[in-house]
This record gives structure tokens, sequence and C-alpha cells, in this order.
């Protein structure tokens, strides 16, 4: 990894923390665990389509990582590992068969993905059947806060300079 | 790959709009569980006066839960996103109050089981 390359990684992992940042210190419009904006996957989907997957996952397990210890606790760590994980599974296979143009989709899919599988962890925690009610809740928020942060993603990288790419 | 989308947004719409569970019981049941232990069961329609269960958790984090007549809700807890108790209280089955990082859950149906009740056997 040359120097240049690892500087801009470092520099797209520092703008997820602040992102998340950010946005734990806005107030929760909706009182529903799990129901968030996740602004920080702007940058995990910039880095996927910039730099590629194994990139995007070392910027996301950062990201994840230091958030949680600046942040969080022991217990958002799980969450957020399974979340963040499935979201990248999910959007790296969406993206690898859909055009630039329908980064929406795969975004969608990514916030869909995420949060089933938070759901899935807070019912293996849990152990109560009752919690599976948020699942429509959760549904339709990941489309929602998917397509504006596949929205964002998409003019941030119609902005970003190219050659910081390479 | 919208199609998916769509009908899971469908899907979505109607559990929200149409809820399946309906009984001719007039009883709220609500049942606290911790790590999914059932510690307490409360007839919420023969609750008389208001109290509060506190659960601790293995951390000694603690939830500070307020029973109504009528309704059930967290008071406090010593989580740091707070969003059970933003949940407020809740005097009919629907989505469950869910402290995630205390593992606790709050949880409404309908029923007349024989439950904990100080009132509820009066002869």
């Amino acid at each position: 990894m040359s120097v240049r390359k690892l500087t801009t990684l470092a520099l797209f992992t520092t703008l997820a923390i602040a992102i998340y940042a950010v946005e734990s210190a806005l107030p929760t419009l909706i009182p529903i665990p799990g129901i968030k904006p996740g602004l920080a996957n702007i940058i995990t989907l910039t880095v996927l389509h910039r730099h590629g997957r194994s990139q995007a996952l070392w910027v996301l397990l950062t990201r994840i990582f230091l958030c949680s210890i600046l942040f969080g606790q022991a217990m958002s760590l799980l969450y957020s590992l399974a979340g963040g994980l499935c979201c990248l599974l999910i959007m790296s296979l969406v993206s690898s068969f859909l055009q630039r143009r329908f980064l929406f989709i795969t975004s969608i899919m990514g916030a869909l993905a995420h949060n089933g599988a938070q759901l899935a962890v807070a019912y293996i925690i849990t152990r109560v059947p009752g919690v599976l009610a948020y699942l429509p809740f959760l549904i339709i928020s990941g489309i929602i806060t998917g397509l504006f942060t596949g929205l964002c993603a998409g003019q941030l990288m119609k902005y970003l300079p190219r050659s910081e790419a390479q | 790959m919208l199609a998916i989308i769509a009908l899971l947004a469908l899907f979505s719409v109607i559990m929200i709009l149409f809820p399946s569970v309906h009984t001719d019981s007039e009883h709220v049941l609500a049942s606290i569980y911790q790590d999914g232990e059932l510690l307490e069961t409360y007839d919420l329609s023969l609750v008389s006066e208001k109290s509060t269960y506190t659960v601790t958790s293995r951390s000694g984090r603690q939830n500070i839960i307020e029973i109504r007549p009528g309704s059930i809700g967290m008071l406090h807890a010593d989580c740091p996103d707070h969003l059970c108790v933003e949940q407020g209280f809740l005097s009919h089955p629907s989505i469950p109050i869910t402290c995630l990082p205390n593992s606790v859950v709050i949880e409404l149906r309908y029923g007349d089981d024989t439950v904990h009740a100080p009132d509820a056997i009066t002869y």
C-alpha cells in the first residue's frame, strides 16, 4: 500500500468517525432501537466504489473499533460489527452487477442487510421473540435511510477528484 | 432488485397498518424480560397504583420501570442512548419497549392469564 493510498484511506476513516460523532449527537427522531440515519455508510460506499472491497473492509473495521472505544460500550460493538459486516457484504455483491447510477439501490440493500443483522443479534441477545415486531419498522427505515445515504454518496463521488483514488 | 425492495416495503406497510393479534380480552398483560428470562408479568388492567420495578443487569446497570394503571414504561435507564425511556409509556400491545444495552424487554399482549397483581384476587 502506497503512502498516498494509506493517507487517503486514513482520511476516509477520519471522515467516517466524524460523521458518526455528529450523527450520535443529533436528537433521535424515532425512539426505536436500530432506526438511525447511518450516514457513516456514505464513506463505506464511496471507498467500496473507489478503492474496492478489502479497503472498504479496513476502513469499516477501523471506524467501528475506534467509534466503539470513543463513544460506545462493549455491547454496541457487537451490533455495529454484525450490521456493518453484513451491510458491506451485501453492498459488494449488489454493486458488482449494478451500474454506478444505481448506487442508491446498492445502498438500500446494504441498509436492509444492516438492520436485518442487528435485529438478528437483538433477538439472539434478548431471546424475546417480541423484538421481531420491529422488523417492518426497520425495513421502512432502511429503505429511506439507504436511499438518502446512497444519493449522498453519489453526489460525493461526483465532486471527489478521481486522481486521489489511484 | 427494485421489485424485492418494493415487496419488502409493501409487506412492512401492511404489517404496521394491520397488526395481526386481535382478541376479545380487555386485559393487557405486560411482561418484563431480561436476557430472555421472564422476570415479572403485570395485568395492567388490574393495576390501581403507580409502582416501580428495578432490573439490575449483571454489569450492575439499572433499568427502572414504572407500572401505572393501564400503562407501563421505562422511567430511567443506565444506558448511553436512553431509547427505551424515549419510547414512553405503552398501554396497548404494539412494538415492545427494548433496552438493548441492558438486554431488557417489556412486551405487552392481550390475555387473562393468572398473573402477579396484588389485588387481582379479592374474595
